[in-house]
């Protein structure tokens, strides 16, 4: 029966998002009902997470189809986290949009397809199907066009065409990736694909369908080489969608990668491992040496996205336990963090009328709460201690060492240095500095917004300070992660579970 | 032609097309690229699904077991296929926004002169767009509406 629950937070926001295009014109009603499902989600998510850590992942057969033939929805750890970060996220970014803008002012499509992004992101975190994955990448990637140009002024949108057409590609490779898959394998289920891969073991046809798949997901997370895309579309999005942007949907490319190396792929593939962990320290340099030159407070915050998801990969390269652990918690820190930071973002561009450092000052004067979200989210995102961050790198740097991985390790701890530097850059300019060239005005919006930044820090802190139990989580689920067997047996055994043949 | 070689010829040709126009300057020219490849892609799938000749169609008939296709590739298509149209789409419209922005239809002029961070260009806020596109439309519909009453008299 709890495994029905799978399906809402797929469900559930469908239906809120047609719901409110029924509902056309923006109200307080329509705001409340979305508010209110993802709040529910966020419940849920939880939920979700205490009852899977207890009795193990929960099974869902979509229309009671056994399962070679039907689509199977698996709730493990990993996903119900991911579920509720998600929620959590959509969430933050309704409530931070519902205090920027009178219902006057909200475009009445963002809503809508606010809902229609999460339907992907819960989906793709959810399916246990390999061809339902790119379906749930395809929702994602297209509410996620339509919502990057929704908004963008007439010479932004031009900015949207680097993001289209490489995910355009990456949506074609996936296809053709899922071809050869069914060939190779005939089946397209996560689980038994797994089971059917040990059998190909050693077969460079399997580490050539690994570094395809693995190309495509990295591609969407925005790893270097081709991560250029990612400076370019996200500045261009209103404060609010940008943290769900630069919040989760990179994010969802890393926790494919987990669920692919982890669950799907036979763990014996070192070259792959090696490569993704140097692409990810590649990714981690170039994106930290892109955020300490650039000028905006925005521009700051996206090359941090394509560095941190750097650290990701670095730490899922190096494929031990321990480091899988690190990196979930770092995936979850830095989802909450990361969208955060995009909201005082929007607050310091709102008070100044523009975030570049050269023109903004005085904010600490004006609004001292602003500035201790703000410090502490940017001490979390450099990680010092005992901020969220500090134990998602200190456990990744610890995982590089303990296997030997020197270089990568220093790697770690030196791109945090910079990380460091790059937001005392934002913190000397906005806060620190005395008076602004751009006049500063605060007003109740602001102040509404500054809630909702000074909530998601005290989150994020509490997570931080919460080490012990968030340690101990993330170590559950990349156990779960790393136990294929222990995935496939679940999933396959889901056949022969008894309940659904009690029904007279 | 029972390893389909016919099928892999055609995905291999389809592939190159597309990318010789990707790799084009023209917005149009790449758009056509991306409906090639997408084509070429679904035929992969299709190609996986086996050696079509002597199998019908997966239909059960009289409950007979008779050498079928595999349908589930077929399914596989129909849903790429109609994602791909909704991308299309949206490629479609991006193509004439970015044309009906500047006038221009190819990638160097419209990312020519791309304003520095730091100029009046790049400071205007979208918000503020936002919001002189919220009064035009809005100064629109009372025209509209005024039009209206003047013309045949409210019909709501």
């Amino acid at each position: 029966m709890t495994a029905n629950l799978l399906i809402l937070p797929v469900a559930a926001p469908l239906i809120v998002g047609l719901l409110a295009l029924f509902f056309p014109k923006p109200s307080p009603a329509r705001r409340g009902l979305v508010g209110i499902a993802l709040g529910g989600l966020v419940a849920l998510g939880v939920l979700l997470v205490a009852r899977i850590v207890d009795d193990g992942a929960l099974v869902l057969r979509l229309g009671g189809w056994a399962l070679p033939y039907g689509i199977v929805l698996v709730g493990d750890t990993l996903s119900a986290i991911m579920v509720t970060l998600s929620g959590l996220t959509a969430l933050s970014s309704l409530l931070y949009g519902s205090a920027e803008r009178t219902c006057e002012r909200e475009h009445p499509l963002r809503l809508p397809l606010l809902c229609f992004l999460l339907t992907g992101v819960n989906l793709a975190f959810l399916t246990g199907d390999l061809f339902n994955l790119f379906v749930a990448f395809e929702v994602m990637l297209l509410s996620s066009y339509a919502l990057l140009t929704l908004e963008a002024k007439a010479g932004d949108s031009r900015q949207a065409w680097p993001y289209l057409t490489l995910n355009l590609f990456g949506s074609a490779l996936f296809i053709a990736a899922c071809g050869y898959t069914y060939g190779l394998f005939g089946t397209l289920n996560m689980a038994e694909l797994s089971v059917r891969m040990n059998e190909l073991s050693g077969d460079f046809r399997l580490t050539l369908l690994g570094a395809a798949l693995a190309f495509v997901f990295a591609l969407k997370a925005g790893f270097f080489p081709l991560y250029h895309w990612l400076p370019r579309a996200y500045p261009i999005l209103p404060a609010s969608t940008a943290a769900f942007f630069g919040g989760m949907l990179t994010k969802v490319g890393v926790y494919v990668l987990l669920r692919l190396f982890g669950t799907i792929l036979p763990h014996d593939l070192e070259g792959l491992h090696r490569i993704v962990a140097w692409v990810g320290a590649a990714t981690m340099f170039i994106g930290v040496l892109g955020a300490v030159s650039r000028q905006r407070v925005s521009e700051i915050l996206t090359y941090h996205i394509a560095s941190q998801i750097g650290y990701m990969g670095l730490a899922l390269g190096i494929f031990t336990p321990a480091a899988l652990a690190a990196t979930i918690l770092f995936l979850a820190h830095n989802i909450l963090v990361k969208s955060s930071l995009f909201l005082v973002g929007g607050v310091i561009a709102r008070a100044h009328g523009t975030d570049e450092l050269a023109r903004t000052g005085g904010l600490w004067r004006a609004s001292p709460w602003l500035g201790v979200a703000f410090f502490v989210l940017a001490a979390s995102l450099a990680g010092l201690p005992p901020m969220s961050g500090f134990w998602g790198k200190l456990y990744i740097v610890q995982a590089g060492f303990e296997d030997g991985r020197w270089v990568l390790g220093a790697m770690a701890a030196f791109a945090g240095i910079l990380t460091l530097m790059s937001m005392l850059k934002i913190l000397l300019a906005c806060f620190w500095r005395g008076e602004s060239e751009a006049p500063l005005r605060l007003d109740a919006g602001a102040g509404r917004m500054t809630l909702v930044c000074v909530a998601a820090a005290a989150l994020s802190l509490g997570v931080g300070l919460a080490a012990g139990p968030a340690t101990n989580l993330a170590r559950h689920a990349a156990d779960e992660l790393h136990d294929r067997a222990g995935y496939a047996a679940r999933v396959i055994g889901s056949n022969t579970t008894p309940h659904e043949d009690k029904t007279p | 032609m029972n390893n389909q070689l016919d099928t892999a010829v055609l995905v291999a040709v389809l592939v190159a097309a597309g990318f010789y126009l990707c790799t084009s300057r023209r917005l149009l020219r790449v758009m056509f690229g991306f409906f090639i490849l997408s084509n070429a892609v679904n035929l992969v799938i299709l190609g996986v699904s086996g050696d079509p000749s002597g199998r019908r169609a997966p239909v059960i008939v009289d409950g007979a077991a008779v050498p079928s296709a595999d349908p589930l590739p077929q399914a596989l298509i129909l849903t790429a296929i109609v994602i791909g149209f909704a991308v299309a789409a949206y490629l479609a419209v991006l193509v004439y926004r970015l044309y009906a922005d500047r006038k221009v239809a190819t990638l160097p002029a419209i990312f020519e002169g791309e304003p520095a961070p730091d100029s009046p260009a790049a400071r205007e806020s979208a918000e503020d767009a936002a919001l002189r596109r919220a009064q035009r439309e809005a100064a629109e519909a009372r025209r509209a509406a005024t039009d209206a009453g003047h013309g045949e008299g409210g019909h709501h």
